[in-house]
């Protein structure tokens, strides 16, 4: 096992690439008294197109989260039922990157993470099984359905991207899950549940080394060499459209602007990422021009608004997003005040207040096991590791945040996605 | 288990401190106890909201967030919620702990001196608020009111509440009715604000990693000058047997019908209520809970279907969201389970199932700040102070006869339903 430490943070964790492919993150947190797991692939709503050993599969969307849904059904009975037994709290999340599988308890640690791998190397997928589930999946579909601020966050996706799969919900809709079956859903599962696809995390108060003997014993499926690569679309740099609108049952519009970036490979690099995420912070910065201007003008409010630096496989964007009398004013304003950074540069004194927010917000996460490992596992996915964060945001300059947001943001790469009222 | 400190700074005041090196954090929240009154609801809600504004010193948002930015991007946030019959309303702050500044600056006493301007030195003159600010912020609140139409699951909590309690205080909005929030001005909102330094009962809350002494006495002398005598003595939800089931129904262009049913118990704190949230967990609170693996798992209705309950009311909510033509098979079946439970349908194992999942979750209260500090909040109008731990052992201790006693005395109030318009 490798270990890393940040004496700065008093923080340590072990890694180790197991014989079977898993990545294995161990994080010991003295004096708490929750555990956290996580078993997480790499395998989101985005990877709809593959090529397994030399055969090209494509399936219809939403098949990541419905193998999430169906991962839990064991054959004698549900992994919840089996979660209950030990006291611990499950739950899995689909992503457009990932799906992730955790739990976090306070007792029966081993038991739990018995039950996780368990279940995730195990999978029975039955066609009756996937017929019960899609009725239930179908509710969770339209319970979205009837959120403006995920509606909202879809359409921009939709305006954004022309071909790359990012702009279809997570979930798929009503008419691509009924094109699922249990064969699909094995050949999907045969194709990302590789262990070598997979990194586990285990954050808590335990000694390092038994925890690895612990996961060593529980990791039974020999490492296959099923090779497996996504397939994406050629995404052209521009915009599909610029203005796209629904209309709902809200009082105020919800709005999502998104800014599309040129990506030059797969992932973005660690740099990247801590530079983009804090040009977002120049540019909203609560002490800052646009957003002040913005609530000078009655256009937003401190409650409804908010912004992310939204990446994954060859996409990246930047998206600002909250509710509005008037959005198209709101996008015009931020559009402005982006074109006045990028002709004029940041201010030195923005710059070092968004750094030391930036520095603080990470810190945060190593306050909760469940950041901790959340965090852990994103980064790996990006080919990062967790300390380097705090050790490289101090030697970012102010030259590498204007080129980026030269590079970012120009006139035309934006789209504004709108919910407004029934009329 | 962390070191808790209570000091009395002075009548209805009361500050605690967790000293605790766990975090990397520190944070402080000022919390207001009101009793719940007609029009109260939105002067505090603007009030707390044009408190986060500025102060005397920071006269606008843009300077105070510059400040805030300069400590590490310490975050102020205020809250408006209502505890049984009084409102509650909160301004905190989250920022650095000095172990972990980068040159080891003193960020908590610059923090909690930061937000002490904000209580105690607002920015006032001539006894009123800036119109300007309260302008602005009376829109804020005018959008959280607006805002819970957005969320069609919340929304229909909100109107089922709102039916349920319709003639009792505790139906009073959290955030107040629009047009009084319209009527609010400068001047009518400072005398709010005195009042509620005067006579509100008040929870002051940190956790840190710092000696708190100097805090106390800042504290002390703060209050000292403007604190009155308590008027008010804190009164409990009373309990009363509903007739019949109140149906209620609205039409939106909506994909899915919600439905909430509103029970009534008279589980009510300060009594004790544990028996009662422990039934909420076997009936609906638990991912294998009797309506989620019937109404979910066996009859494939929905994606959710839970219940939750309100210790400071004793109303436990049961919520789903469905094909509208499923209605009346969810809501029949939904009421065979409680009646289940009521013949003593009820196995050791569910029992079990259930309490384990109750004390593992307060078992890890203390790894979460806010978390926390929320658990003690919420017990402070009743006079409470349990820890996790005495939770968890009271739990533990819950008999099989004391859940089915809970089940016999749990009465059907308000169903409210969203259907699909056209």
């Amino acid at each position: 096992m490798q270990k890393f430490r940040s004496d700065f943070l008093r923080e340590e964790y072990f890694y180790l690439k197991h014989d079977s492919g898993l990545s294995i993150y161990i994080y010991p947190k003295k004096n708490y008294k929750s555990y956290h797991a996580v078993i997480s692939t790499k395998y989101g709503s985005v990877n709809q197109k593959f090529k397994l050993n030399s055969e090209i599969i494509e399936t219809p969307a939403g098949i990541a989260h419905f193998l999430e849904h169906k991962l839990f059904e064991c054959q004698d009975r549900d992994a919840f039922e089996m979660f209950s037994k030990t006291g611990a709290s499950a739950n899995a999340c689909t992503s457009w990157n990932k799906t992730e599988y955790y739990f976090s308890c306070s007792e029966n640690f081993k038991e739990s993470l018995k039950i996780l791998l368990d279940f995730v190397q195990e999978p029975y997928f039955t066609e009756s099984g996937v017929n019960k589930e899609r009725g239930i999946i179908e509710q969770e579909i339209k319970m979205y359905s009837d959120s403006p601020g995920c509606q909202s966050n879809i359409n921009l996706l939709n305006s954004l991207y022309w071909n790359h799969p990012v702009k279809e919900d997570i979930a798929g809709s009503v008419e691509s899950i009924s094109r699922i079956n249990a064969g699909l859903l094995n050949k999907c599962y045969e194709s990302f549940y590789n262990l070598s696809n997979m990194t586990l995390c285990l954050v808590g108060d335990f000694n390092p080394d038994d925890m690895l003997e612990f996961v060593d014993k529980n990791i039974k499926k020999p490492h296959k060499n099923n090779k497996v690569e996504s397939i994406f679309p050629d995404e052209p740099e521009e915009v599909k459209s610029h203005f796209v609108s629904e209309k709902m049952e809200v009082v105020n519009s919800y709005f999502d602007l998104g800014f599309k970036h040129k990506v030059s490979g797969r992932n973005i690099t660690c740099r990247e990422f801590i530079i983009s995420d804090i040009i977002l912070r120049i540019i909203m910065m609560k002490s800052g021009k646009i957003y002040n201007d913005l609530l000078d003008k009655h256009l937003i409010t401190t409650n409804s608004f908010d912004y992310e630096l939204f990446d994954g496989p060859y996409y990246k964007s930047s998206i600002f997003s909250g509710e509005s009398e008037n959005p198209e004013k709101v996008a015009e304003i931020i559009k402005n005040g982006i074109m006045q950074y990028r002709n004029n540069g940041v201010n030195t004194e923005e710059f070092s207040r968004a750094k030391k927010c930036y520095y603080s917000d990470t810190i945060s996460l190593f306050d909760r096991v469940s950041s901790i490992a959340e965090t852990i596992i994103s980064m790996d996915f990006s080919g990062y590791k967790i300390f380097e964060f705090i050790d490289m945001v101090s030697n970012i300059g102010i030259n590498e945040i204007n080129e980026q947001i030269t590079k970012d943001f120009n006139e035309n790469n934006w789209a504004l996605s709108v919910i407004s009222k029934n009329k | 288990m962390n070191k808790i400190s209570s000091v009395d700074i002075c009548e209805g005041v009361s500050f605690s401190h967790i000293n605790s090196k766990k975090f990397k954090n520190f944070g402080i929240s000022f919390v207001f106890f009101s009793p719940i009154e007609d029009k109260l609801a939105s002067n505090l809600s603007v009030l707390i909201s044009v408190l986060s504004d500025s102060c005397e010193k920071f006269q606008n948002f843009k300077d105070l967030n510059k400040q805030l930015e300069e400590m590490y991007g310490a975050y102020l946030d205020y809250c408006i919620s209502k505890i049984g019959n009084y409102h509650v309303v909160d301004l905190s702050i989250l920022a650095t702990d000095d172990r972990f500044t980068i040159n080891n600056e003193k960020n908590i006493s610059k923090v909690v001196d930061l937000i002490c301007e904000l209580i105690f030195n607002p920015l006032v003159s001539n006894n009123s608020f800036n119109e300007q600010i309260v302008s602005r912020r009376k829109k804020e609140i005018i959008e959280l009111i607006d805002a819970q139409i957005s969320n069609k699951r919340t929304w229909s909590l909100i109107k089922c509440k709102q039916n349920m309690f319709k003639n009792e205080k505790c139906g009073i909005s959290k955030y107040g009715s629009k047009s009084e929030v319209l009527n609010i001005t400068g001047e009518s909102l400072f005398k709010v604000y005195k009042s509620m330094l005067e006579s509100s009962r008040v929870k002051i809350m940190m956790v840190s990693s710092s000696d708190c002494s100097d805090i106390v006495t800042k504290l002390k002398k703060n209050f000292a000058s403007i604190r009155k005598n308590l008027s008010f003595d804190f009164e409990p939800n009373k309990f009363v047997i509903p007739n019949e089931a109140k149906n209620i129904s609205e039409k939106m262009k909506v994909q899915q019908c919600k439905f909430v049913m509103g029970f009534r118990t008279p589980f009510i704190k300060p009594q004790k209520t544990h028996a009662m949230s422990l039934f909420s967990a076997i009936f609906g609170g638990i991912p294998t809970s009797k309506l989620f693996m019937s109404v979910r798992e066996k009859m494939n209705l929905c994606y959710y279907c839970s219940s939750r309950f309100d210790s400071a009311t004793g109303a436990m909510y049961v919520e789903s969201g469905i094909e509208e033509s499923n209605f009346e098979k969810a809501k029949s079946e939904i009421l065979n389970q409680l009646t289940k439970i009521q013949n003593g349908e009820i196995t050791d194992e569910e029992i079990n199932d259930a309490k384990n999942y109750l004390i593992q979750r307060a078992n890890s209260i203390s790894d979460s700040m806010g978390r926390f500090q929320d658990w003690f909040i919420c017990q402070y109008p009743f006079g409470q102070s349990e820890t996790p731990e005495e939770y968890a052992k009271e739990i533990s201790e819950i008999s099989k006869k004391n859940i089915i006693d809970c089940s016999s005395k749990i009465y059907l109030d308000t169903i409210y339903v969203l259907k699909k318009e056209g």
